[in-house]
């Protein structure tokens, strides 16, 4: 039965992910008066990526190719170990924990950044140098929210974390909780390159993830897409289940249980999408050098939680 | 279970390091606002829990007072002079600020811990300290007068919260008296920050005792 939710958990993330960003881009225009494209939009262009020719740039590595396919199966693992249906371990869940997540996102990351290098095209040099500076500090801020959730719950295990907030009203409410995951949505707002750090424009000059992908064309870069996708349906999913909104995840294997609390998670994630949908029609976006004022208020919340467990009575 | 003074104390810092986020002076002068507002509840809540009027007459000037009226002095006089609507250099940049304002917090547990925590006997009665720090740090990393008005005002509001935490008795008269001060300290800094813009020597002469 693990096994059978793990491939629904897989499914799941895989064909949900681009409605999730088609919601949002829709919910943006609907926002500023405009029509829009149709939710289904990014399923197309997926489809039609996947039919066009695959280009390569004649001085970028056979590396540079391969990238894609293999970040696709990062997070494709990453769906499989986290919380996302269900609040106990699939059969893959024992395999990582939270830092081992982590570190499974960073080496995607890293992965990226040494693509773009290997493109040998500017812009994309560009946005590698960008997402490093940020991902410098963003990174270790994420660990260091992942810790202070290990204090909490004294394990770096996400389901037991979800399962300890789900049953505990006194650690839901604990400033411990409420300062690390202000933290973390600061954080999820650097990852998936909404407003006010990132702006999806044409405007190469403000570019920090969007520039990584360039050079891509064809497949490559449907897959690129489409792992893009999964990483912000996995991380929004992360932050609703075990940050926010721990409850009704099923915390014992029940099919029925599981597939009603699959419609409850789209509801929670379109929620969500609504909140982002909401910041990017209304915030505007800050100069390059301000993200990291941004980021050091991710840091000082996060900072906070520790003190109000260590110095104020436990924090909860 | 936190105590609803530390769950404040902790907001307080928050909104503090909020202001050492924010450069436009409106963004700085509402966020006190907001805190002002927030002790005033505090003080509300604990007024009507212990039934002392008092307390109750405290919450509500510090409302009326700190809350409305000096906010509302201070953005009406920011209207008159465009060029003040934001900080325009930083002594220090706003990330470093912030981390500084965290080591001040960090250091202020450290001191309470060492040498006070014995005296006044809260846990967390560090946090009325580092926000003291904190609005001193706020007037000596900007050059905006009126930001440097707003980290006064944090400042007065620590002395408050220090106040309702460790002298829950304080006498009203004199919680009372400070508060309406503060009115005559914002329309003072009006006055000097007036004479500092017409950069009129006579004026300044006239005035010279104004400075300190």
């Amino acid at each position: 039965m693990l096994l059978f939710l793990s491939v629904v958990q897989l499914l799941f993330v895989l064909a949900l992910s681009p409605l999730i960003v088609g919601i949002l881009k829709r919910a943006e225009e609907r926002l500023e008066s405009r029509i829009g494209a149709p939710i289904l939009q990014t399923y197309f262009d997926l489809a039609k990526l996947f039919r066009r020719e695959s280009l390569r740039a004649a001085s970028a590595s056979s590396f540079f190719t391969a990238v894609p396919y293999v970040l696709f199966g990062l997070y494709l693992f990453l769906t499989l170990v986290l919380p996302i249906i269900t609040a106990f371990p699939l059969t893959f869940g024992p395999t990582v924990d939270f830092i081992g997540g982590g570190l499974v996102f960073g080496a995607a990351a890293t992965l990226k950044k040494i693509a773009a290098l290997d493109s040998r095209s500017n812009f994309s040099h560009l946005g590698a140098s960008r997402n490093a500076a940020i991902g410098a500090l963003s990174d270790v801020i994420l660990v260091f929210v992942f810790i202070m959730l290990g204090v909490l719950s004294k394990t770096n295990n996400p389901y037991v974390i979800n399962n300890i907030l789900q049953t505990s009203a006194s650690w839901y409410l604990s400033l411990l909780h409420w300062f690390v995951a202000s933290a973390f949505f600061m954080i999820l707002i650097v990852e998936t390159g909404q407003l006010p750090v990132e702006s999806h424009s044409t405007a190469e000059l403000g570019m920090i993830d969007q520039a990584l992908s360039f050079e891509y064309s064809g497949p490559e870069l449907a897959l690129y897409q489409w792992a893009g996708y999964m990483k912000q349906f996995i991380l929004m999913s992360v932050f609703l289940n075990v940050f926010v909104v721990p409850f009704w995840v099923p915390m014992k294997p029940n099919l029925v249980g599981v597939a009603i609390y699959m419609l409850i998670h789209v509801g929670k994630l379109v929620v969500l999408t609504g909140v982002f949908a909401l910041l990017n029609a209304t915030v505007s976006k800050y100069k390059l050098y301000k993200n990291f004022d941004f980021l050091a208020v991710a840091f000082a919340l996060a900072f906070l939680g520790s003190i109000a467990f260590y110095a104020a009575g436990g924090g909860a | 279970m936190i105590h609803y003074i530390d769950l404040l104390g902790f907001f307080l810092i928050v909104l503090a390091l909020f202001m050492q986020w924010q450069i436009y002076v409106t963004r700085v002068i509402v966020t006190f606002a907001t805190a002002s507002m927030l002790i005033a509840a505090a003080l509300l809540y604990s007024g009507l829990v212990s039934g002392r009027l008092p307390v109750v007459i405290l919450a509500a000037l510090t409302a009326v007072v700190r809350g409305i009226t000096i906010p509302a002095i201070v953005v009406r006089g920011l209207h008159a002079k465009p060029h003040r609507v934001r900080e325009q250099k930083p002594v220090l940049p706003i990330a470093t600020s912030i981390v500084v304002s965290l080591a001040l917090v960090l250091g202020s547990y450290a001191i309470y811990n060492l040498g006070l925590r014995s005296a006044v006997g809260a846990q967390a009665g560090f946090l009325p300290l580092a926000l003291f720090l904190q609005g001193g740090f706020l007037i000596v990393t900007r050059r905006n007068a009126f930001i440097q008005l707003a980290g006064y005002l944090s400042m007065e509001n620590a002395v408050l919260l220090l106040g309702s935490l460790v002298l829950p008795g304080f006498p009203f008269i004199v919680e009372g008296g400070v508060i309406l001060d503060l009115v005559g300290v914002v329309v003072v800094s009006r006055i000097i920050m007036r004479l500092r813009e017409s950069g009129q020597s006579g004026e300044d002469h006239r005035h010279g005792e104004l400075f300190g």
